[in-house]
């Protein structure tokens, strides 16, 4: 008998507990995002705003944007990352392992990062075109289409492909008729993944867009925060919603057509590369290393660069923000790390508290707990621009005027890294042997007793996992952030792009060596949440 | 017809065949018996061109292959586990070589039949992969390979997998099917009852 289904009655927690973990995490989602996403529908459907909003002609313009830049970007990192992909699922080689960990490097960091690199790197006639939007949005990418696509081409039968050439096909035939097609929904579920992202690309456009190039998101938030057009964004914010939904319904209905049932190769038959094959690994794996690592190069690189030749001026100047004597600048890039620091503590305390009660009932609960499972995750699917402008429109007035109150840019962040708290400790839960509970009620154990000796330890590590992955966001997010970003309490990817909008070579030093800081926390929190994970393993 | 003279294959320390030769004549069909890990799939793959030898040489008809790649060498092979394409028809995988060919499609779907229904699968060309039975997959990798009209045919371990009965019918189908066309084979296999079955000459490796 499945034990699961039939969970031990008498032996359950008590009532008081179970409303103890269930309401917190259920009123916290009613309150921060089920309000503000209703209000901000409600606000959508407004019959004056959707006829003035339709019938300006920037409305279709910003439309027309976001949709080919998104397939663009998308097109060119599925062009760009099939060679990576080939390199590391079929071969060893030194760095391997050093490539994969580069690429996800990328891929966590902050939107702004990458947006302040790609100034970095591209010379200044450059740094504002449509080229560095797609770089900077193939370079973030690329791991997505390694990742994914990866996956599947490791483990495809290499007997498929000889076959193939049993048959006569060429090396080519062979790739374009076996191993393509087998590839397909993979591909398919990497480009729908890269077109979602930059589709509702924020911190990249944001720093690189101008006023004619900008996505949904970036004219979201220009109505709403810079011309006080709420209606109209609220209507555009709808609009984004509506083509999301057509294409994540569209690819899950292509997923399943296309999908084969393949006797996948579990013991992945990497070698290392013979003669040619050296030569095409090495220059994939060269290019796509160069890529990924130029621009981060020169973040650093450009923020030791002064008025004449290298120095140290812009970092030491991180605590001053004054322009000229008297005359101060809006931004204090040391203010900002301090921020950014405390506002990710915050964070990560909330989101691991309201995560962890939520796995407990979720796990308690049962079937009811499904409810809040699939609740606590819509965050996830909601992008931060819509999240931070439903808080923004939601709580302006009193008794819930909580625009100005210090506390309203940790919850955001926190509501964004909830999912990923619970989505890490949830599955380890579920795993834990109900008989081990069980046992300890044999010993005498009460219900609280028996879950805290049994239950309560596996729960610790996952925790810390999802609290670091908290961190992280919270460090980077920046969508949410501009919306509930109150002046002098800016957290660092604020900072960072306020200064790159500023001239004055040391203004943008400064951005770069916040950039710098930003990614390498980034990079090192992930590193540790990763070193913890496979040790737990 | 074909000749293997004098081949050595390792992987990475481990000697996997030593100074192997091997003669086929034209129309013969040959069963390489012997215990697992004596060779005999590396044998094939060699020949097969799918591992390059550490030496030695692949003639057929006198013409040395040892350097051509795999596509152009004409040797089919009917892999241990099928191989069929799963995004690929039973139609579609048996059509495969003829349209790298470029063979036109009307005589391209009349060729398929005409092989389907020498397996005896006529009617099953628009049938998916996945819905076959072991022995129906089985006959499509014959299908498949002997659409390519190979110079010789590999079959490594064609019967694998399969309860006795069925096992017992297919290797009398597929032993007349090779007499029929005349096919030039080599049949791996670790079972003599089935070697002695099968082939004209038997041969052994240890």
């Amino acid at each position: 008998m499945d034990e699961r289904r039939h969970p031990l009655k008498p032996n359950q927690l008590p009532r008081w507990s179970l409303i103890a973990v269930t309401a917190p995490p259920t009123a916290f989602l009613l309150v921060f995002y089920v309000w503000p996403f209703a209000t901000l529908i409600a606000n959508g459907f407004n019959a004056g705003s959707l006829s003035d909003t339709f019938g300006r002609s920037a409305t279709w313009r910003v439309l027309w944007f976001t949709v080919w830049q998104a397939a663009a970007s998308t097109t060119l990192t599925l062009v760009i990352g099939l060679a990576p992909t080939w390199a590391v699922s079929r071969f060893s080689f030194p760095g391997r392992r050093a490539l994969l960990s580069m690429l996800t490097a990328v891929f966590v960091l902050p939107t702004v990062v990458v947006g302040a690199a790609f100034v970095a790197l591209l010379p200044g006639s450059l740094d504002r075109s449509i080229w560095a939007i797609l770089g900077a949005h193939v370079v973030f990418n690329l791991a997505v289409v390694v990742r994914a696509v990866g996956a599947v081409w490791e483990k495809l039968p290499a007997d498929l492909e000889h076959a193939g050439a049993t048959l006569g096909a060429s090396p080519l035939q062979v790739f374009l008729r076996v191993t393509l097609p087998l590839l397909r929904p993979s591909l398919a579920a990497a480009a729908s993944i890269v077109f979602l992202f930059t589709f509702t690309s924020f911190g990249v456009i944001r720093v690189l867009g101008t006023a004619n190039r900008a996505t949904l998101e970036v004219e979201v938030w220009r109505r709403a925060t810079q011309l006080g057009d709420l209606g109209g964004a609220a209507v555009l914010t709808v609009l984004q919603l509506l083509v999301l939904g057509v294409l994540v319904a569209w690819t899950s209905l292509v997923q399943r057509r296309t999908t084969h049932v393949l006797d996948m190769d579990e013991s992945s038959s990497r070698q290392f590369p013979k003669g040619k094959e050296r030569w095409v690994v090495g220059a994939a794996v060269g290019v796509t290393l160069m890529l990924v690592t130029a621009p981060l190069l020169a973040l650093v690189e450009r923020s030791l660069r002064g008025d004449d030749g290298y120095s140290l001026v812009a970092w030491q100047s991180l605590d001053n923000n004054e322009i000229r004597p008297g005359l101060r600048l809006n931004v204090d890039p040391l203010g900002a790390l301090t921020n950014s620091v405390v506002t990710a503590l915050l964070a990560t305390i909330l989101a691991v508290v309201i995560g962890g009660a939520a796995v407990i009932s979720i796990t308690t609960l049962g079937r009811t707990g499904r409810w809040l499972d699939t609740g606590l995750m819509l965050p996830l699917g909601t992008s931060a621009v819509t999240i931070g402008f439903g808080m923004l429109i939601t709580f302006d007035t009193p008794p819930f005027d909580w625009r100005a109150s210090w506390w309203l840019v940790p919850v955001g962040h926190g509501l964004v890294a909830v999912p990923f708290v619970v989505r890490t400790a949830l599955g380890v839960l579920r795993s834990v042997d109900l008989d081990l509970r069980a046992a300890a009620a044999t010993l005498g154990a009460s219900p609280v007793r028996a879950w805290r000796a049994t239950t309560l330890p596996f729960l610790l590590r996952p925790l810390a996992t999802g609290a670091g992955l908290a961190a992280a966001i919270s460090l980077g997010e920046f969508g949410a952030t501009s919306f509930l970003s109150r002046s002098g309490s800016e957290t660092l990817p604020i900072a960072i792009e306020r200064l790159l909008g500023r001239t004055g070579r040391i203004f943008q030093a400064q951005a770069f060596a916040l950039s710098t800081i930003l990614a390498i926390a980034t990079i090192v929190i992930v590193m540790l949440v990763d070193v913890g994970d496979s040790r737990g393993e | 017809m074909l000749d293997v003279r004098d081949v050595s294959a390792s992987f990475d320390a481990t000697v996997v065949l030593d100074h192997l030769s091997l003669h086929v004549d034209a129309g013969e069909v040959v069963a390489l018996v012997g215990p697992s890990g004596s060779g005999k799939s590396t044998l094939l793959r060699v020949i097969a061109g799918l591992i390059t030898p550490d030496q030695g040489t692949i003639t057929v008809n006198g013409v040395d292959v040892t350097g051509l790649p795999t596509h152009r060498r004409s040797i089919g092979m009917v892999f241990q586990n099928e191989q069929l394409f799963p995004h690929l028809s039973v139609g579609g995988n048996v059509g495969f070589a003829l349209k790298i060919a470029g063979m036109p499609t009307a005589q391209r779907i009349g060729k398929v039949n005409e092989l389907l229904e020498l397996v005896g699968l006529d009617g099953l060309a628009k049938r998916r992969i996945d819905n076959l039975s072991g022995g129906e997959a089985k006959r499509v990798a014959l299908a498949r390979s002997m659409a390519a009209t190979p110079k010789v045919l590999l079959l490594d371990e064609p019967l694998t997998g399969l309860d006795r009965d069925l096992h017992d019918r297919l290797m009398i189908d597929v032993a007349a099917i090779l007499d029929q066309t005349h096919t030039t084979a080599i049949w791996v296999t670790h079972d003599h009852g089935e070697a002695a079955a099968v082939a004209n000459r038997i041969e052994s490796l240890k």
